[in-house]
């Protein structure tokens, strides 16, 4: 029996054991949309399309499955650019459907017609132009094999009309072949052993471990080989939750704000063992002057990392969690006694602090707060800027997919999108989005969304009335002129929260943040806290930009 | 003396005479925001990148100098590609400029590193990555020229952080040189294109103007009456167009196409001779296109030759600006008087108005546009989002002069016309501005009300708000049996409180009797205001016709 286009759309994501499709709909696909009246798949509303694809991504990030969204043409489509950027430079599985004009009128200017397969070209890890309904349920298995097999990333297909309206008999394929692409998922064995005997012979090695320790689910093998060897970890941002945060062998995070000891050991240590990271240069610095003295181990699913940044001596290419099986097997450690002492004694020396108060909220009170009240039961998003580092200091995740970040793109009004798309894939799990009150105002629409879907997120803003991050640069190396990052007219979150029928709470003084963290997570409503904290708080340790990783400044 | 690239970008800024730019700093806008520290220029920080780039775009349509905007580089940029998108569409001079990473960082995938050189080409009129400082001003000289000369567009410059600071000699100020297209005509050939063009016009009995953005573009709307009471042709316009033209003059038939006025459809199908002026046969004008002034010669004006015989074939075209061609034409044609055309077309008028159903107890979103008119004697700078509002105001809202109906017409995008007032009102803050919004778009770029608040700027937007999205669930009632499915906005905010949250005034209106005194009241104070219209849910645009059709075969309401 020949079905249309928009049904063969349904029932390939049916297929795909689809739960949730995040979108806002348009005419060109409004076939679809008819078509959701008659399947289970959930559908969620958003009020912008940015929220739809930060949600589908905070959906995969926090379920590990592919996040799917829905937008329409034009517009609909321009508008998810940003969040395949995010995406794309996270390595998470999205697929993202927009609508197209009829492929007749395609390249005629026709309304709300956009080259969105053209733009995305570099922000997506492929894309597709379906043009005939023949080639749809192909398409639609061949995207979502590519979005979550080797190197994770968004696909995006593009759907004009009037494939939508056509009609063929439905066939899903079980299995793809696409030429060209075949992950590598087993680590060369060879490899392997030169990696065992590196680790052998190392004095002071280091393991610094990135997002795809995630993606690849390796973090029990990571942890059996931290225990097993002894070796200490440093983690990127996006690795944050692969190995406990209270974990005595971990480090914390590296980098431009990551500790000051974790930078000092990458810089002394005689072995780096990356895995799943990038040599981004927000974990390295001034490359020349990151682990100089080091033989760097890269073990990442995706070959074009290795060596783009910096030279390795020996890469591993495959899937994190099955390499490091091979090397928990074998590996046998050298003795690093020595250099694990002298590591604890730089983490006693320059401890991660800040000045407490009485007066005033720091930011990083509230952050342990919510630390201390929500700890292993919650997923925790964050935007992006000074919140973001501060939840990666002073947040200890424990467990993997608990965090929710944009590290790469560092998109502001992620966090909030993301955690609706983590609630609802985790209905049962305490989300939480911790944001500036600059990042927060960028996607602020959403609440009507979590409103209406009953996603009860809570949203701690951290408040200070400031472009943070940009503030803080000014600050440091602008002599405090302060050019264009002044929040002073915010709308009052409190009111706003309750104008969406949320809950708004607000916390002025260091003795309310407790009660109000524990006020918010008794609800089972979306609510928005506005925690009122010291403006020029600065994070430290920090590098400057261009510096080494180890010439910090710590207060 | 040496100059940092920071200080070479606002020095060519104010030499372009920019005192208003639009945007959102970032880590590697860092030295570029330090020195418009202190330079004389207005920068208005936006709440969303967005917002930043459709500001600059209703400033640049409402005054029709260049919009500027500024974002970081990343999800700042990318944030960019909408409004980027929406400007090279409507064909509106922005000039925009994104941060980038340093030179020896790019392609590294650094943080917020985004190719939005690559990203943005389908949806600039060009664009450019500087990686060398000495070639700046040269490149914003350029741009400059490129954004505001033949079909307008937008431009974008990718700033890397090392070219922002870098020093190097002061540069002088460059002679473009440019390759020049053209000229289009060789010697001779132009005339006779014009000839033809007279001839085609002398021998009409049934002539009409069917005149788009570009008569706006190039000033064109004085020649455009000239000619048009000269000749006796009647004149209908595009959604673009809207302005080019009295609409309150007897010759004007409104807007033509899928929400076109019955009349104007009617003239264009039944016409023998279609002179198009800065219009471009887009589908939502023309329906099917071999359906579209079906038997009629056909003329098109233009600047932009790339549009000639790409839709449709033309039996005429010059390539021009609109204003200097139409002046060329009243010159050279003698007066006319098209009576029978004239008294048809009266007729059809009088038959087919425009028209709404007066329902006792709840507004309709009609009555508010035409209560907005009446109230502003027609006088504002009307700007919309996209949808049955964007419709009810182009069919209820009489404009009579250029540039006062702000809307992003080609690619139609839902979130436009509230940053859009905001760049508008800057830019002309002797005018009132008035937002015709739904409840739909106004949520996707809400956030600006802080930006408006902040920075002072009194515009009023009204909220159609109808609790749906109402074009596609027109559509759904239409031709999918009335299955509304995810067109329902559950879970709406409370307009009136949210504007409370951020200062401005909230108004709620619902009911008829207080629709006059709520605009009133509006425009009475000195602040950005926020009126909630509850309007009929169930309310249709119409006439309508149905996507595919031709453009005299019309749906009316069902009485």
């Amino acid at each position: 029996m020949k079905i249309s286009g928009s049904e063969i759309f349904i029932r390939s994501l049916e297929e795909e054991k689809v739960n949730h499709v995040f979108g806002f709909p348009g005419a060109v696909l409004i076939g679809i949309y008819d078509q959701f009246l008659s399947s289970g798949i959930q559908h969620i509303l958003v009020r912008h399309e940015q929220g739809a694809i930060h949600a589908a991504d905070g959906y995969a990030r926090a379920s590990g499955k592919a996040g799917v969204c829905l937008v329409t043409s034009g517009p609909g489509a321009t508008n998810i650019v940003t969040g395949l950027a995010t995406a794309f430079l996270d390595s998470i599985p999205v697929v993202a459907f927009t609508g197209q004009v009829p492929t007749t009128m395609i390249g005629n200017d026709a309304f709300q017609e956009v080259d969105i397969v053209g733009i995305t070209r570099s922000i997506t890890k492929h894309n597709y132009l379906v043009s005939h309904v023949k080639d749809l349920a192909k398409t639609i298995k061949e995207a979502f094999h590519i979005a979550t097999t080797g190197r994770p990333g968004p696909v995006l297909i593009d759907l004009p009309r009037d494939v939508l309206m056509g009609e063929t008999e439905f066939h899903y394929p079980a299995e793809v072949s696409i030429r060209g692409y075949k992950p590598n998922y087993i680590g060369h064995p060879k490899q392997i052993e030169s990696a065992l005997k590196l680790i052998t012979k190392a004095k002071r090695p280091i393991i610094y471990s990135g997002g795809g320790i995630i993606r690849s689910g390796a973090s029990g093998e990571l942890l059996e080989l931290v225990d097993k060897a002894k070796i200490p970890v440093t983690s990127t941002l996006l690795g944050l939750g692969g190995i406990p945060g209270d974990h005595p062998m971990f480090l914390g995070m590296l980098g431009m704000h990551g500790t000051k000891y974790a930078n000092l050991a990458v810089t002394d240590c005689d072995l780096l063992i990356a895995i799943g990271a990038r040599f981004d240069d927000r974990a390295t610095g001034r490359l020349d002057k990151f682990a100089p003295k080091a033989k760097y181990i890269h073990i990442d699913i995706d070959p074009a990392t290795i060596s783009k940044n910096v030279r390795v001596h020996l890469p591993i290419v495959g899937d994190a969690k099955l390499i490091l099986q091979k090397i928990n097997e074998a590996v046998v450690p050298g003795d690093y006694t020595a250099w694990i002492q002298r590591i604890e004694e730089w983490r006693k020396d320059f401890p991660l602090f800040y000045q407490k108060s009485d007066d005033i909220i720091k930011p990083q009170y509230v952050i342990e707060q919510i630390y201390d009240l929500a700890k292993d039961k919650a997923i925790i998003a964050t935007d992006v800027g000074q919140h973001q580092m501060w939840v990666a200091h002073y947040y200890k995740f424990n467990d993997r997919r608990t965090l929710l970040t944009s590290g790469g793109l560092g998109t502001m009004g992620y966090g909030f999108p993301a955690a609706i798309g983590a609630q609802a894939a985790c209905p049962d799990k305490l989300v939480f989005d911790i944001s500036g009150d600059g990042s927060f105002q960028m996607v602020l629409q959403e609440l009507a969304t979590a409103v209406q879907h009953n996603l009860p997120v809570k949203v701690a803003i951290i408040n200070n009335q400031c472009l943070g991050m940009v503030r803080q640069w000014q600050e440091l190396f602008m002599n405090k002129r302060y050019s264009g990052t002044c929040l002073k007219c915010a709308p009052d979150f409190v009111k706003l929260a309750e104008s969406y029928g949320a809950v708004g709470l607000r916390a002025e003084r260091p003795d309310e943040v407790r009660t109000v963290i524990a006020e918010a997570m008794a609800v089972d409503k979306p609510v928005v806290i506005d925690f009122r904290v010291a403006c020029e708080e600065n994070v430290f340790p920090m590098v400057p930009a261009g510096a080494g990783i180890e010439e910090m400044i710590l207060s | 003396m040496k100059k940092t690239g920071a200080k070479i970008f606002v020095e060519t800024l104010l030499e372009h005479k920019v005192d208003t730019m639009f945007g959102y700093p970032g880590g590697v806008l860092l030295p570029t925001y330090d020195e418009l520290f202190a330079a004389p220029i207005r920068h208005i920080l936006s709440r969303h990148e967005q917002g930043a780039i459709h500001a600059a775009d209703g400033y640049a349509r409402a005054t029709g100098k260049p919009g500027v905007c500024m974002a970081t580089s990343g999800p700042g940029a990318t944030n960019l590609i909408t409004g980027l998108a929406t400007a090279f569409m409507d064909s509106v001079p922005l000039v925009a400029f994104t941060g980038q990473v340093a030179t020896s960082l790019l392609g590294n995938d650094s943080f917020q590193e985004a190719d939005i050189y690559g990203i943005s080409i389908p949806v600039t009129k060009y664009n450019y990555l500087v990686k060398e400082t000495s070639r700046l001003k040269e490149v914003m000289y350029e741009a400059f020229h490129l954004a505001t000369s033949g079909r307008p567009g937008p431009v974008l410059i990718d700033l890397p952080k090392d070219v922002q600071t870098r020093q190097i000699d002061a540069p002088a100020i460059p002679t473009l040189t440019l390759p020049q297209r053209g000229p289009y005509y060789r010697d001779g050939e132009r005339e006779k294109q014009v000839e033809r063009i007279l001839a085609l016009i002398e021998q009409a009995e049934r002539p009409v103007l069917y005149v788009g953005g570009g008569a706006i573009i190039s000033g064109a709307h004085e020649a455009l009456l000239k000619l048009a009471e000269k000749a006796s042709i009647p004149v209908t316009t595009t959604l673009m167009g809207k302005g080019s033209f009295p609409e309150t003059h007897d010759l004007a038939l409104g807007m033509l196409g899928m929400h076109g006025t019955r009349y104007a459809n009617y003239a264009v199908s039944k016409c023998d001779l279609l002179i198009a002026v800065g219009a471009r046969f887009d589908d939502r004008v023309t329906g099917e296109p071999s359906t579209f002034a079906k038997g009629a010669k056909i003329i098109h004006l233009d600047i932009d030759p790339a549009e000639v015989g790409k839709i449709i074939q033309v039996d005429a075209s010059l390539i021009d600006q609109a204003r200097d061609i139409l002046l060329e034409l009243t010159d050279r044609i003698g007066p006319k008087s098209h009576t029978a055309w004239l008294r048809q077309i009266a007729q059809w008028k009088k038959d087919h108005p425009l028209s709404y159903p007066k329902k006792d107890g709840v507004i309709s979103p009609q009555y508010v546009v035409e209560q907005i008119y009446e109230k502003t004697k027609g006088d504002a700078i009307i700007t919309t989002e996209v949808g049955q509002n964007q419709m009810w105001a182009a069919q209820y809202y009489k404009c009579t002069k250029p540039r006062t109906f702000i809307t992003s017409g080609g690619l139609g995008t839902m979130g436009y016309g509230f940053p859009a007032a905001i760049g508008a009102k800057i830019g002309c803050p002797d005018r009132i501005v008035f937002d015709i919004a739904g409840d739909g778009s106004f949520q996707m770029n809400i956030q600006e009300l802080a930006t408006a608040v902040y920075n002072k700027v009194n515009v009023k937007i009204a909220i159609l708000n109808n609790g749906v999205l109402g074009m596609v669930r027109q559509w759904q009632e239409l031709f999918y049996g009335g299955r509304y499915s995810q067109t329902i906005l559950h879970g709406n905010p409370d307009f009136v409180k949210i504007a409370e949250g951020y200062g401005a005034l909230g108004i709620r209106v619902e009911k008829t009797e207080d629709v006059p005194s709520a605009v009133e009241r509006a425009l009475s104070v000195d602040q950005p205001v926020v009126i909630d219209f509850r309007v009929d849910t169930g309310e249709n645009v119409y006439p309508m016709v149905p996507p595919g059709g031709a453009i005299h075969d019309m749906l009316d309401r069902k009485e």
